[in-house]
């Protein structure tokens, strides 16, 4: 049986959710791997959440906010870019791997950008192969 | 800068019975009163054994060991926030008090650290059998404990054993794994630090350096008090002191590379399953946190909420201490210490945290005013 990525998505609620809105009510086509988890702002997306996902199975987790500057919590992003980076090096040394950890920033207008990301998330965890915790993959 | 001398005490019987001359229990003795604690540890049976101590005067001085090796005891729990303390420590433990103090844990006006040099611990389980197997010494019949020279000794009344700790540690005894790749063997962020590395040999003296206003006041008026005295050490044993503090961290470096290096050059699902299985056994008891002295979340820690009972391939607490941990682990070694089913834990968290330290170049333990690269609130590189 062939390789479907699951993928976990954080979404910001005044930006990217609405970006993933747009790019639904545009018909912009995205691959449907993505599940989305909505949160207020991408400063609330907790490191623990992402171990959490790869801890039960995702293969590639998104961490999505507005771009720096904008965030609607004035300084939510930055925290977030930091933690990003933070768990980077976190997974790359356990052995999971850095790139099935992405951070994309879009705004709410950015419809088209969010879909193209999503896109080419997919694509790269599907060359990857499943998350390596899970046995076998699946 | 730092100041070098070599101190005693001027109390006869710690003098002559103090393994270095007496100058830690002396200048811990000057400070009762100046402070609401003056910790230290009291031997209270073998070489082995001893508890720590809250000095109230000065009949409870006589006993005080700087330091036992198989003791290994987690120092920077015994200060409390606004609590005026003294505290004798070694270097990892005095690495706990700075991760504090960024914590707010503890206020850096509030504490005199008395650091002593230290080439590593021993558990008392392993040393109980080393005692046995290779020394074939019953514990009770040891008097005194050194390390010296590359060699661990041990004395008894009549006689002194010495072998090579490289030999020991090949075969599984000597010092603790996690003492064998440390390479903070002065404690430079304490006010003082003691040690016999660059004292004469018999000479009953203790090497102290100090590093800050308050260690040299305090040493200042130990001395005008008439509990210490102290003079210039001769040069040749200065260098013979950073010496052998270089060989000790030379040691650190191979083991790091025999312990450490071969993990992180496996490859990632290799190393992602030598993690997994090795945190398999756990039995979920948190032993390892309440142990860990950098980690100390109060009320609704996160860590202890997680369900033990729920089965991932890594316990989601372990998953979440090993992020936390990667930017402040110091290496004392507390958590394999207290792990009831032997996790070599203090490993995985060196793993990480070396690993760090290597990409960031960001060193916990080290300065109060020390923030992590990524916790300083601005937008990182490349954002
Ligand atoms: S994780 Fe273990 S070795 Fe590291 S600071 Fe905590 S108790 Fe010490
Ligand atoms: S001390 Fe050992 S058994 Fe207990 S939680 Fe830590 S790793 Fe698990
Ligand atoms: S509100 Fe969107 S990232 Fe903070």
């Amino acid at each position: 049986m062939s390789f479907e990525p699951r993928i976990v998505a954080f979404l910001c609620n005044w930006c990217s959710y609405g970006a993933a809105d747009m790019a639904g009510t545009s018909r912009i086509q995205y691959p449907p791997n993505v599940r989305v988890i909505r949160f207020m702002c991408s400063g609330r997306i907790d490191p623990n959440f992402v171990l959490e996902a790869f801890l039960r199975g995702a293969d590639g987790v998104m961490m999505t906010g507005c771009h720096i500057g904008d965030c609607h919590y004035i300084d939510g992003n930055y925290k977030t870019a930091n933690r990003y980076e933070f768990l980077k090096h976190y997974l790359d040394i356990l052995g999971i791997g850095a790139d099935r950890l992405q951070l994309e920033w879009c705004s709410a207008a950015e419809g088209l950008k969010f879909a193209q990301s999503v896109t080419a998330f997919t694509e790269r965890i599907r060359a990857l192969g499943p998350n390596p915790l899970k046995e076998g993959g699946k | 800068m730092s100041e070098c001398f070599w101190g005693w005490s001027m109390r006869e019987d710690l003098r002559k019975n103090g393994e270095s001359g007496g100058f830690v229990s002396s200048l811990i003795e000057s400070l009762i009163g100046d402070y609401d604690r003056v910790i230290s540890v009291r031997k209270t049976g073998t070489v082995f054994e001893g508890k720590v101590v809250d000095l109230k005067d000065s009949s409870d001085v006589k006993g005080i060991q700087g330091a036992l090796h198989s003791l290994c005891i987690n120092m920077s729990a015994y200060i409390k926030k606004g609590m005026r303390t003294a505290i004798v420590l070694k270097p990892c433990d005095a690495k706990a008090v700075i991760e504090n103090m960024k914590r707010n844990h503890v206020d850096r006006g509030d504490v005199l650290l008395i650091g002593l040099n230290c080439g590593g611990t021993l558990s008392p389980v392993n040393t109980m059998k080393m005692l046995d197997v290779e020394y074939e010494l019953r514990p009770d019949e040891v008097v005194k404990e050194e390390i010296s020279k590359g060699n661990l000794i041990f004395f008894t009344e009549d006689n002194e054993f010495s072998k090579s700790i490289d030999e020991l540690e090949e075969s599984g005894y000597g010092r603790r794994e996690s003492c064998r790749y440390c390479n903070y063997k002065i404690p430079s962020v304490c006010d003082i630090a003691c040690g016999n590395w660059g004292t004469p040999a018999g000479g009953k003296v203790t090497f102290v350096e100090i590093f800050t206003q308050k260690g040299e006041q305090a040493v200042r008026s130990a001395v005008e008090m008439g509990f210490v005295s102290v003079e210039a050490p001769s040069e040749k044993l200065v260098m013979v002191r950073s010496k052998i503090n270089s060989s000790m961290k030379k040691l650190a470096r191979s083991w790091k590379g025999k312990v450490l290096d071969p993990i992180m050059e496996l490859s990632p699902i290799d190393r992602l399953n030598y993690i997994t299985n090795t945190l398999s056994p756990c039995i979920g008891c948190y032993a390892c946190r309440k142990a860990c002295p950098v980690c100390n979340c109060t009320g609704d820690c996160k860590c202890l909420q997680m369900d033990p009972d729920d089965v991932l391939p890594i316990p989601q607490y372990h998953a979440v201490r090993l992020l936390h941990l990667m930017e402040s682990c110091i290496g004392c070694g507390n958590c394999t210490d207290v792990c009831p089913v032997d996790i070599p834990l203090a490993r995985l968290h060196q793993l990480f945290a070396k690993a760090y330290e290597d990409r960031t170049g960001y060193k916990p333990g080290m300065s109060a005013d020390d923030v992590p690269p990524l916790s300083r609130g601005d937008i990182p590189e490349g954002h």
